[in-house]
């Protein structure tokens, strides 16, 4: 079985990350589903839950991405009708809730029919003039069709997005940058971004924009204000960082790092936040060496009181997650804790994924076995093989350890889905705090995994 | 309802207690012989309060299963007082140590007549070995025992080797505790290791020090734990093993602290990997320069006032 995030939900959920805008899925029910779930899980809003059975847009329950409930005849003899009612439903919506912005994503048996999105739009919006509604911006966002995964499929709609809402001539915001490829896909994204923005803040620093997590249309039009592009996740940022170089002459940073992710890489991409924006060396030392601190002081006793009796040092992990994310925790585990990665399970490809797996050799050396967009079934038994101390991953492969023979223990959450777990406090997975809550699941479950430990 | 006499603070050590505990366990919840189940064993004095217990049971455990024998009774640890009574039942008595189990062995010798392996549990591969043929005897299933082990020491090369090629021509130096380090040097001079010295803290038994010297291996005295680790420094050990709760770091040099307790059967591997691990990357970790940084912080911050 393969559960892999595909492009469709990266576009989907770069739309649903912006507030005011909203994802109409020119597609099937089956589709609509599972991305809706996962949208309402990533980010939850206090809406009310929609009827069971009722409008069409709206099924099973689910507020978040409407959908104009595609069916086999449709795509015969195409979807046009239904998507005309969809749009004239969103746009005559005139509630407090309306959004501000529609983006149609065709799903990709949609996008291969060819439906004339874009003609479907102009009518939408002429009809919806005539009537005297309030205007909705309606757009055509590029769902990806068949091709790539989350990450490809989020930069393309971002790009789209981006195209149709940000305004050329935004005055400047000197000493502001815009933080490019968060999703809502991630987890803990919102947390990661109050994290980020703390951080930069400590170097005087402050957030023109985001692309896309929690972002509002208002950051969008005001793209171009910002002095820097910091790139987040290269695999959802690269592309953005040069689309937007392009449009507003912005330089750009982190898009051939790592993600900051673990203290070494969270002081590298502050410290090239700095250094790019032309910060006094003076003020952004202080403000590492603060931040360093203030980690340290809490991370170094525990550190040391299991090194006492059960060291992390020789032990050996897997990793399960995007190519991004998953290279920066192995160098985290590698060179601060000791830990050798044997195996690495990517979710991601593409030639984003292999420079971040490329820059992870050059830096600790080859991984052991490397598994690239594998199922559930070679995960469970690469895990078999490997038999690793720790276990990095999501929901699926926590599972999977436990198929595998491995204690339930050893599994440390990183990446995505955790159903498996609800999360209420502030725990984000980037930066100097990410570091913190890292740490913290690791020293747990090294603890409740050794056997070496006496009473 | 039993009474278990303990004596409280005031009579004998915790040895005193735990053979009074046993004996009192054995007289009121074990029926005196009973017709045999030929291939059922029992467990004897399993360490309660060792945490990584059910991982070395899990390993004699497996071994008795490719014997063709099973576990009646593990007395005394996760047992029912009916699995108690079919105790007398057992061919075979297997203590997991010589402190507790061999005491506890004769008592139910005494009161069953159930006979007892006079060896704890195994450690390593020559170890191992001899235990399985020896209960394979006992349980007259020697031929099955023979065809196991050769299963079971193929399977051990082939794991080996990958620790090997970490591993060979790397000096070893090994500080040892109380524990006897038989297993350990065997595992070592499996795996292409050049075992420079073992360094004892404190006196060690005639008998293993003739066992060091047969297979070569020089073996000093040394006044504490960090003579030794000085020793094994001058040495220019790359991989240095210490007793349990005495790691440091050591500048050129992988650091292993060791089990608590030596590992049941051929778990040794498990040990041998992680000795390869830590051979690939001797690197201090970061979070140890960061406290040296934090510290000198300190320090600094204290002289400047």
């Amino acid at each position: 079985m393969t559960l892999l995030p595909q492009a469709l939900a990266g576009a989907v959920c770069a739309v649903e990350g912006v507030r005011g805008a909203v994802a109409l899925l020119h597609g099937s029910t089956g589709c609509k589903f599972h991305l809706a779930a996962l949208v309402e899980q990533q980010d939850p809003r206090e809406v009310a839950r929609a009827p069971l059975v009722g409008s069409v847009l709206q099924l099973y329950g689910q507020s978040r991405v409407p959908c104009t409930d595609i069916w086999a005849e449709d795509l015969v003899f195409g979807g046009e009708a239904k998507l005309e009612q969809a749009l004239d439903t969103l746009l005559g919506d005139d509630s407090p809730e309306a959004a501000e912005l529609v983006a149609v994503i065709a799903s990709s048996p949609l996008a291969a029919i060819g439906d004339d999105l874009q003609g479907l739009i102009a009518s939408a919006r002429g009809r919806a003039a005539r009537a005297g509604v309030r205007p909705i911006q309606v757009v055509a966002v590029d769902g990806g069709g068949l091709v790539g995964g989350a990450a490809e499929g989020f930069q393309r709609a971002t790009r789209s997005l981006v195209r149709e809402v940000a305004r050329p001539d935004a005055p400047r915001r000197p000493e502001t940058v815009n933080l490019l490829g968060l999703s809502v896909m991630h987890p803990r994204w919102s947390d990661d971004v109050a994290e980020l923005r703390r951080m930069l803040r400590a170097i005087g620093v402050e957030v023109n924009a985001v692309l896309t997590a929690g972002a509002t249309l208002d950051e969008i039009r005001r793209l171009g204000a910002a002095d820097l592009n910091v790139v987040i996740h290269a695999e959802y940022g690269a592309g953005l960082a040069r689309e937007l170089g392009r449009l507003f002459h912005q330089p750009n940073v982190g898009a051939e790092g790592l993600a900051p992710i673990g203290l070494a890489n969270s002081e590298a991409w502050l410290r090239a936040v700095g250094e790019a924006l032309g910060l006094p060396s003076g003020r952004i030392a202080a403000a590492l060496d603060g931040e360093r601190s203030l980690v340290l002081r809490r991370m170094l006793p525990a550190l040391s009181a299991l090194d006492r009796t059960a060291p992390l040092k020789g032990r050996s992990a897997a990793i399960f997650g995007e190519a991004g994310p998953a290279a920066a925790l192995a160098t985290f585990l590698t060179e601060y804790l000791g830990i050798e990665v044997v195996l690495l399970g990517l979710d991601s490809n593409g030639a984003a994924a292999l420079a971040q797996v490329r820059r992870l050799e050059e830096l600790i050396g080859p991984v052991p076995s490397v598994k690239w967009r594998t199922d559930l079934t070679a995960v469970r038994d690469a895990l078999a093989e490997a038999r690793p101390n720790l276990v990095f991953g999501g929901s699926f492969e926590r599972a999977a350890a436990a198929d595998a023979g491995l204690p339930a223990c050893c599994h440390v959450d990183f990446g995505y889905p955790l159903w498996h777990r609800t999360v209420l406090t502030e725990r984000p997975v980037l930066g100097y705090r990410g570091t913190l809550a890292l740490v913290e699941g690791v020293l747990n479950a090294a603890a409740g995994c050794s056997p070496e430990r006496v009473i | 309802m039993i009474a278990v006499p303990s004596g409280g603070i005031c009579t004998g050590s915790f040895d005193a207690g735990m053979t009074a505990a046993y004996r009192t366990l054995i007289e009121e919840l074990v029926p005196g012989p009973q017709p045999r189940e030929p291939r059922v064993v029992n467990v004897l004095a399993e360490k309660n309060l060792y945490l990584g217990e059910e991982r070395e049971f899990a390993e004699i455990a497996r071994l008795l299963g490719g014997l063709g024998a099973r576990v009646g009774c593990r007395l005394v640890r996760r047992v029912t007082t009916t699995e108690m009574a079919r105790a007398g039942a057992a061919a075979l008595n297997l203590p997991r140590d010589r402190d507790y189990g061999i005491v506890l062995a004769r008592q139910l010798e005494q009161a069953t007549g159930v006979p007892y392996l006079e060896r704890e549990y195994p450690a390593g591969r020559v170890a191992t070995r001899e235990w399985l043929i020896a209960v394979g005897e006992a349980l007259e299933l020697g031929a099955a025992a023979r065809e196991l082990v050769a299963v079971e020491e193929s399977r051990y090369r082939e794991r080996l080797e990958l620790a090997r090629s970490s591993l060979a021509g790397k000096r070893l130096v090994v500080v040892a505790g109380a524990a006897n380090p038989g297993w350990i040097v065997e595992l070592a001079l499996d795996l292409g290791l050049i075992v420079t010295r073992v360094c004892f803290l404190g006196e060690s038994e005639p008998s293993i020090l003739a066992a060091l010297a047969e297979a070569g291996v020089p073996a000093t005295q040394a006044a504490d734990a960090e003579a030794a680790i000085a020793e094994a420094r001058d040495l220019g050990a790359q991989l240095v093993l210490v007793p349990y709760g005495l790691a440091r770091a050591i500048d050129g040099a992988a650091v292993r602290s060791l089990p608590s307790l030596p590992p049941t059967g051929y778990t040794v591997l498990n040990e041998a990997e992680t000795w390869a691990r830590l051979a690939r990357r001797p690197e201090v970790e970061g979070w140890r320069r960061d406290a040296d940084w934090a510290a000198s912080k300190r320090g600094a911050g204290e002289s400047s006032r």
